[in-house]
């Protein structure tokens, strides 16, 4: 099926199958920052942004994103021009591995836009749909928490 | 990738939602939030009709109680200010409980309810406010959460759908608590229990107790709500509290946990449930 897909700000036309998720569409397009972990929804690497919430891609039919507003990694920054959030991971030592670090970053981003200055306690609550097996969580809520601070 | 569906619908009217659920094939399913259906991809499953441009995404603040359009998201529940103020914020609290954020943004009250995960919080939390489910084939019936959870099936045969659930407030003065049984702080819980408890002085008006991860599906304990009216829930009464529930129930060994566990989880649970819902309705 045709559908109109809107990534990063841009509308896309994509031919689809109906039973294809929004992950196997967005890597095909070439957006692989959005990774490819459980399938079933329980890992989060496959987090990105509709219409500013975070949701697994994995588990949504590409079919229902059509007019919504998708965001990946690659929508929030580039290398020369970061998002303060990949800048403070970057710095801070927060990416290990990196496979887990585009969906953290988003779901971080997906908090801050609506809280800007949260409690650990909530950045904890906001990355808590990705699993990372790396870092033990400690500096990617540094990161962010500096970032709430005004601190990158 | 779901590769035994072919076919996507989206209708706008209830009337055509129903129509399409009603045809003998190909197989056609009713699509909420999707978080379970898709993660399983059944290959027995042809058709979805995604339910989400029906209207059903609506919270109502009535007088004594809450409507909820069954598409109405569990994160939408943990935050909207009219579910904060209901039974203490025990239906805000268990939904936002019941799953992680993004799972939170897609999963539905409907869809939960159908997948009907014994230990789901926001499942427990309906059945202890006696909520009423609104169900459309297309006749109009309205059925007790509880009545559900024993006979899905019946109540919800295959060309029929979930619109609403309606949650009453709960009487003045009665407090709710919950308590969980889990491996880790947010891990899904092998055991939890929910207490709603009114007082009168020092004792027991009415105590309602419900229990996730003794069976199939949540369940209320009647036996052991009737033998709490008119008690003090001193530490002696919780003792035997605890031994009446042990004794209500028959848990099932699997491999997150054995029946004994279960059994003695679920005694130790209720107490804390219990203890706290008393103690707060004492405080009033």
């Amino acid at each position: 099926m045709d559908i109109l897909l809107t990534i990063n700000g841009e509308e896309r036309q994509v031919t689809a199958q109906v039973g294809e998720t929004l992950l196997e569409v967005l890597r095909r397009l070439g957006y692989v920052g959005v990774k490819h972990g459980c399938e079933d929804g329980s890992c989060g690497v496959c987090a990105v942004l509709l219409d500013g919430q975070v949701v697994h891609s994995c588990i949504l039919l590409a079919v229902r994103a059509e007019g919504h507003d998708i965001t990946t990694i690659e929508g929030i920054g580039t290398y020369d021009h970061p998002h303060p959030l990949q800048a403070a991971f970057a710095a801070s030592g927060a990416v290990q591995c990196g496979y887990c670090t585009p969906a953290m970053i988003l779901s971080a981003k997906a908090l801050l836009d609506r809280n800007p200055h949260p409690t650990e306690s909530e950045i904890r609550e906001a990355l808590s749909g990705v699993l990372c097996r790396c870092t033990g969580y400690v500096k990617p809520v540094e990161a962010v928490l500096q970032v709430a601070e005004g601190g990158v | 990738m779901w590769s035994s569906l072919i076919e996507y619908q989206q209708p706008t009217t209830l009337g055509a939602a129903l129509k399409l659920l009603t045809r003998p094939s190909p197989r056609t399913i009713p699509l909420a939030g999707g978080v379970w259906l898709v993660a399983r991809r059944d290959s027995s499953i042809q058709a979805v009709v995604d339910l989400s441009a029906l209207g059903l995404d609506f919270i109502e603040a009535r007088k004594d109680r809450l409507r909820l359009g069954a598409m109405t998201t569990l994160q939408a529940l943990a935050t909207h200010p009219s579910v904060k103020y209901l039974a203490d914020g025990l239906l805000a609290e268990t939904a936002q409980r019941s799953a992680l954020l993004p799972i939170r943004n897609r999963a539905t009250l409907g869809g939960t309810l159908v997948v009907g995960e014994s230990t789901s919080e926001i499942v427990l939390s309906l059945l202890i406010l006696e909520a009423r489910l609104v169900i459309r084939s297309p006749q109009r019936r309205m059925v007790s959460v509880e009545a559900f959870l024993e006979n899905p099936k019946e109540h919800l045969p295959p060309s029929s759908l979930i619109v609403e659930i309606v949650v009453p407030h709960p009487e003045t003065g009665s407090r709710a608590a919950l308590a969980e049984v889990s491996r880790t702080p947010r891990g899904r819980p092998i055991i939890n229990a929910a207490a709603l408890v009114s007082r009168q002085g020092d004792v027991i008006r009415a105590a309602r107790l419900v229990l996730g991860g003794v069976a199939a599906r949540s369940i209320r304990l009647p036996s052991v709500e009737a033998a709490l009216r008119g008690q003090s829930l001193n530490e002696e009464k919780l003792s035997e509290a605890a031994a009446l529930v042990r004794d209500a129930i028959s848990p099932q060994s699997d491999e997150r946990a054995s029946a004994e566990y279960r059994r003695e989880m679920a005694g130790v649970a209720a107490v804390r449930a219990l203890r706290q819902a008393w103690a707060q309705a004492g405080r009033e």
